[in-house]
């Protein structure tokens, strides 16, 4: 080696030497064309090649040199990034912010389970989902807590009883209440449904339309102080009104889920989908968004009829039972997904009823991640009544939204209805809780995407007539 | 129980080397100058200071050792009349007839067994009440029961609002309450225990678990029966009073009865109060300005209420004829009452209301009819027909929003306040219902006595709204509920009055026809008929072992079927529940008094224990979940516990009276496996909100001539405590941050003067005189410090 690189310097030497009056010099590759060059390839030249620099500070020449910073993962999209996870890049990753400002990593925090126990509601943060048992005995807190959200530590719950929305610190001794907002300040009536981050630094509370128009209320987490609340006047649609709505932000717009018709009768249903955009958080400037794959609502009831995918895009499902509506005048329509991509639906129509043999309705969807949604679809024949929903009539279905795929979990037959809110997805885990009604309540983990048995059992709720009615993470 | 028993054992020592010997016994009945009899009086033999008290019959038996002593009948507000007796007068029953008197006997007063006493010793665990020493002050009826063992009364608010009583650990609609035996549930809220003063009533017997015939009712947990006066002598009695939180109250009572045995009875009152009383703390809050955040009022900057006046007046009028040949008493009767109060509050201070209101009016017509000795000697008949009509309306109109600063803070076109968004509401709920009761007695030979008591009732319930849909309107079709209950008794009273017994056997009969508008293909009406009956049956005993000791057990199975909110809903925060069942429960109380002891010539001290056990299955109980503030009655499959209760009374010269009680329950969550077979995690726990644990203290002194001869002076100081209890099943959840009902300890005084004339008195009441913050129900704060002035005015003639 040292022979060889003797020889190299004799070469130049004598390269210089035997000039015909020009200086020659050592030129190092550029490859990367960031300046920097590669100490490891040079040559000599009087003039400066092209692809080559005079300087040799390039220890990479196949990556261009950039100014990297850390950036701190923000699961919870709180703005807050989390100390404990961080990578370097001279842009800012996905998912990544600048700071590693949220502190919160306490023991036994980890997740909110929301259960309901022999008729009682409570909650309890844990850090095992997948073994043991949860129990509330001498353990977790009072109330109800399956409208909630949970970020930075701190856990928001709908109170309805005491007309609050309460601010909870997850400490490893459990919640403890810190502030509240009076809901009835907000909007007369003081009344809710809904609760979600928007992923903007704010609390959004939803509630289906009166009179007056849909409450809603913007609350930012930061100060915990309502910054805007109000009512959101719906227009009318060929003389409907819209009966009942949740919505979904996306940037500087918000997409409400409606279903329309005569509000004192809930009766002359539209015959089509349709969505009312705002902009966002003014709540102003209505268009009316409409889809004829199918007809019913895409508000949802128990949790939301809209999610918005990685890429922006936002799916909905259709609620068409006459369980809900007490008529059933859809009845006949199909349960199916769409989607509204860049501001208004396309002819995207994924008809789940068409992959079942038998007439279906979706109660429930949740979306997972990585183009997977789960559904909870029920047969209307095993449901006659509404109450036949508290019975084991629900199943899973995994809904590959990209390949239009619809593929039945062989989860234990359970009810889904009760469920309000499922947040707790990990990597490529989707959690859910499976409540057999006169049976056990346990949590699933499921593969996203992993199939009709792509799950594993976890831990399992303790007590009689027990269910779990939300999932939190409170990463 | 190791106490009782040592108790019981040492008392039955003393009992096997007591030995005595009779020479000779007189017996006889004691009538007033109408010839009507007279209990509770005492016939005392003078030289010995011994002797008996009339029964509830007038009657008496007395045992006379020897010679020819003097007895002494003496009774409250009767003249004392003396005889000399000798042996001739075994054979002949003596008639003693005594005038009334308006001076007091104090001599032998605390010697007599008050007709309280009397019936405390049927066997029946029952605490009776007399209230003629509290009439003129500015108690409540409800404040008053509060203090007896066992009892607990929670109250959502301040005058006129929502109550519950618990008697040994039963409660609401398992408790049942009646007026002279006649079922309160058809008088309406105003003519109520609520809100009668206490002046109207004579007597309150409080029966826990074992409900005798007489009170025919599906009462499963215990009975509470004001007795008014049966007397038939002429009065007037008015009363005003005033006082905190601007309350007024009136009273107007009287009776005239004319030669001819024209007999009139009025009772009137009148009640109003704004209720204004200050909260603070928890869930009494209002939001700032734009950012919603919560501004809770405290101690020293609180929040009045503002939609809680509360207004009644109730009149009944009585017309008829006493003391015929045909008729002990025959009553024509006309009971009209009008209520209206504000609607302050949700089911916690969290919500609040500043225009929702309530009105209720009632008019019921009825007939009475007594009569002792009918066709036959022994046969005593009762008899009671009604009709009653209650409208009330819930009127929720109103668009504006109210906090607890009393300010509208915005308004909600769809109006209604309870209406949650929902609509506007003026609900009105109509019961038409007919109640009859017949009760009849027939002494048997060998001193048994046959009793028959047939109840029968039956209630059609509409309602309307003029802003609902039909189909969202409860009862908007008739709903017919009838029930009867039917009760056989055969009572003894033996080895001279020493053992009494009582069985009995009752017959429950239920039978429901509910229309429902029911949505299929299009809205049909679904009548659901429901027809259900039931047995039930039970003893209670008594034996006197000494004057100074008697034991006595009772014991009943019983079953009370749903009432039409619990299984219906009330159409606004209550669901119908299609599979509810009747509530059973099987009930034993076991019970010793001993006493009046008497410590030298002043001092007297009677104890008085009892325990008892309940088992209840099925037990229906109101159920909220979900955060949604609805909820449903359920039945919690099995209840089981005991408790016990003690009650010390000492009195000092007859002046002076302390009493001590307390009750303890142990009631517990009694099933091991669920109705899955999965084990189930709140077996053995304590009853989610019950309180378990509560005492009384009270003093009460009297003075006689002190200011001016012949005036008398009654002061009162009373202390009630109540241990902490949990909302909710005691063992789930961390139990620093659970609910509870916090402990409370609350003082109240009084003090009464009556004028020389006995005619006029004065009386000033204090409640909650530490204005501590009290709360019988969870986030329902009760009023602070209060105080009342009346002033009664006694026209007898």
């Amino acid at each position: 080696m040292f022979c060889c690189c003797l020889m190299a310097t004799t070469l130049v030497f004598m390269a210089c030497s035997d000039d015909d009056g020009c200086t020659e010099t050592t030129w190092y590759a550029d490859t990367d064309n960031d300046g920097l060059g590669n100490p490891a390839s040079s040559t000599s030249a009087c003039e400066q090649p092209d692809g080559y620099v005079s300087n040799s500070d390039d220890e990479d020449d196949t990556v261009a040199y950039c100014e990297t910073s850390t950036w701190y993962e923000d699961a919870d999209g709180d703005g807050l990034g989390n100390g404990d996870v961080s990578q370097e890049a001279c842009d800012q990753p996905d998912g990544y912010v600048a700071n590693a400002n949220d502190e919160f990593d306490v023991a036994n925090t980890r997740y909110t389970v929301s259960a309901e126990v022999d008729g009682e509601s409570y909650f309890i943060t844990i850090d095992e989902l997948m073994s043991g048992s949860i129990s509330i005995v001498g353990n977790g807190s009072e109330g109800f807590a399956g409208i909630a959200a949970s970020t930075g530590g701190y856990l928001y719950i709908l109170n309805n009883t005491e007309g609050l929305l309460d601010k909870f610190e997850l400490t490893e001794n459990g919640p403890v209440k810190e502030d509240a907002i009076s809901l009835s300040a907000l909007t007369a009536g003081g009344f809710f449904r809904y609760i979600q981050l928007d992923g903007q630094g704010n609390i959004l509370l939803l509630s289906n339309p009166g009179d007056s128009g849909a409450p809603y209320a913007i609350v930012d987490i930061e100060t915990f102080a309502a910054t805007s609340s109000g009512f959101v006047t719906f227009p009318t649609i060929d003389g409907k009104d819209n009966l009942w709505s949740n919505a979904v932000v996306q940037g500087n717009e918000i997409y409400f889920g409606t279903v329309y018709g005569d509000a004192a009768t809930w009766t002359e249903l539209t015959d089509s989908l349709v969505t009312i955009k705002f902009d966002y958080p003014a709540m102003t400037n209505p268009v009316a968004l409409v889809s004829t794959a199918s007809a019913g609502m895409v508000a949802g009831y128990r949790t939301n009829g809209s999610f918005v995918t990685e890429n922006g895009d936002i799916y909905q499902y259709n609620m068409t039972s006459e369980l809900w509506y007490e008529h059933d005048e859809v009845a006949d329509k199909p349960s199916v997904f769409v989607r509204i991509k860049d501001g208004d639906y396309d002819d995207y129509v994924l008809d789940v009823s068409a992959e079942f043999d038998e007439p279906i309705a979706i109660w429930n969807a949740w979306y997972a991640g990585n183009g997977i949604a789960y559904a909870n679809v029920v047969r209307v024949a095993d449901t006659p009544e509404w109450g036949d929903l508290l019975q084991n009539t629900g199943t899973l279905v995994e809904i590959n939204l990209e390949t239009k795929s619809v593929t039945e979990l062989n989860l234990p037959k359970a009810t889904f209805r009760d469920i309000f809110t499922l947040g707790l997805i990990e990597g490529d885990k989707f959690y859910v809780p499976v409540s057999i009604t006169g049976g056990e309540a346990n949590i699933y983990e499921i593969t996203i995407g992993g199939g009709a048995d792509g799950f594993t059992k976890g831990a399992s709720l303790d007590g009689s007539n027990v269910s779990i009615n939300g999932l939190f993470s409170n990463q | 129980m190791n106490a009782i028993r040592t108790t019981i054992l040492s008392f039955g020592l003393f009992f096997a080397l007591h030995t005595g010997f009779a020479q000779y016994t007189v017996s006889g009945t004691v009538t007033d100058e109408l010839g009507v009899t007279l209990p509770g009086v005492n016939v005392i033999i003078k030289e010995t200071r011994t002797g008996t008290s009339t029964d509830l019959d007038g009657k008496f038996k007395l045992k006379i050792v020897g010679g020819t002593p003097l007895l002494v009948f003496s009774g409250v507000g009767l003249e004392s009349k003396e005889i000399r007796i000798d042996p001739s007068y075994a054979s002949k029953p003596l008639n003693i007839q005594l005038n009334n008197s308006l001076t007091e006997l104090n001599d032998v007063q605390v010697v007599a067994e008050s007709k309280a006493t009397k019936i405390e010793m049927k066997g029946f665990s029952v605490a009776a009440i007399e209230t003629a020493q509290i009439k003129a002050q500015s108690l409540e009826i409800n404040s008053v029961l509060g203090r007896a063992p066992g009892v607990r009364v929670r109250k959502a608010g301040g005058i006129g609002s929502d109550f519950e009583y618990t008697l040994n650990g039963l409660s609401g609609n398992a408790i049942r309450f009646f007026i002279d035996g006649i079922p309160m549930d058809y008088y309406g809220s105003s003519y109520s225990i609520n809100n009668l003063p206490v002046a109207l009533i004579d007597r309150i017997d409080i029966y826990k678990g074992v409900v005798p015939v007489e009170l025919g009712s599906d009462a499963l947990g215990g009975a509470i029966n004001l007795v008014t006066n049966q007397n038939i002598d002429n009065y007037t009695a008015a009363s005003y009073s005033y006082g905190s939180f601007n309350t007024h109250q009136t009273s107007l009572h009287g009776q005239w009865r004319f030669k001819s045995g024209f007999t009139t009875k009025l009772s009137a009152f009148y009640t109003y109060s704004d209720n204004n009383y200050k909260v603070w703390g928890r869930n009494v809050f209002y939001g700032e300005e734009g950012t919603g955040r919560i501004i809770e009022f405290t101690k020293d900057n609180p929040a009045e209420r503002f939609n809680d006046d509360f207004q009644t007046v109730s009149g009944k009028m009585d017309i008829g004829f006493t003391k015929k040949k045909w008729a002990d008493q025959f009553f024509i009767s006309l009971l009209a009452s009008d209520q209206k109060k504000g609607v302050q509050t949700g089911q916690t201070m969290g919500h609040v209301y500043g225009e929702m209101r309530n009105k209720e009016k009632v008019i019921m017509p009825s007939v009475t009819y007594q009569k002792k000795d009918l066709i036959t000697k022994g046969l005593n008949v009762g008899a009671f027909a009604g009709y009653s009509h209650i409208k009330g309306v819930t009127v929720d109109t109103t668009t504006a929003r109210y906090d607890w600063r009393g300010q509208v803070i915005g308004t909600n076109p769809s109006g209604g306040e309870i209406g949650r968004g929902g609509s506007k509401s003026i609900y009105t709920l109509k019961d038409k219902s007919f109640v009859s009761r017949i009760n009849t007695t027939y002494q048997l030979p060998f001193d048994f006595k046959l009793g028959f008591n047939f109840l029968y009732s039956d209630t059609e319930r509409t309602g309307n709204d003029p802003f609902a849909e039909d189909y969202e309107i409860p009862f908007l079709l008739p709903q017919n509920v009838a029930s009867h209950v039917a009760g056989l008794s055969l009572e003894a009273v033996k080895f001279e009055e020493k053992l009494h017994a009582n069985v009995f056997l009752k017959k429950y009969g239920f039978t429901s026809s509910i229309n429902d508008l029911v949505y299929t293909t299009e809205y049909e009406t679904i009548v659901t008929k429901n027809d259900v009956s039931n047995w039930g049956g039970g003893f209670a005993a008594s034996y006197r072992f000494f004057p100074n000791f008697l034991l006595k057990s009772s014991m009943e199975q019983a079953t009370r079927m749903p009432s039409a909110t619990e299984a219906l809903g009330d159409g606004i925060t209550i669901d119908s529940n299609p599979d509810i069942q009747p509530e059973q429960s099987f009930n034993i109380n076991l019970g010793t008094v001993l006493g009046r002891y008497e410590i030298g010539a002043r001092h007297g001290i009677k104890i008085a224990v009892n325990g008892f056990y309940r088992k209840v299955t099925d037990q229906l109980q109101l159920n909220v979940s979900g955060g949604q503030e609805t909820g449903e009655f359920i039945n919690i499959r099995e209840v089981a516990g005991t408790g016990a209760e003690f009650e010390m009374i000492y009195d000092y010269d007859n002046k002076l009276k302390f009493n001590l009680n307390g009750t303890y329950l142990d009631f517990r969550n009694n099933q091991r496996v669920d109705e899955n077979g999965r084990d189930n995690i709140l077996y053995g726990d304590r009853l989610r909100n019950q309180p378990y644990f509560m005492a009384n203290a009270g003093l009460e002194y009297s003075v006689m001539d002190l200011i001016q001869k012949e005036s008398k002076i009654f002061t009162y100081l009373q202390s009630s405590y109540v241990h902490e209890f949990f909302l909710r099943w005691p063992s789930l959840g961390n139990a620093d941050t659970k609910d509870t009902i916090p402990t409370q300890l609350v003082f109240d005084a009084g003090v009464g003067y009556t004028f020389p004339s006995q005619k006029i008195t004065l009386a000033v009441d204090v409640s909650n005189m530490l204005n501590e913050q009290v709360y019988d129900n969870f986030l329902l704060q009760k009023p602070g410090r209060a105080i009342f002035f009346k002033i009664n005015y006694q026209i007898t003639q």
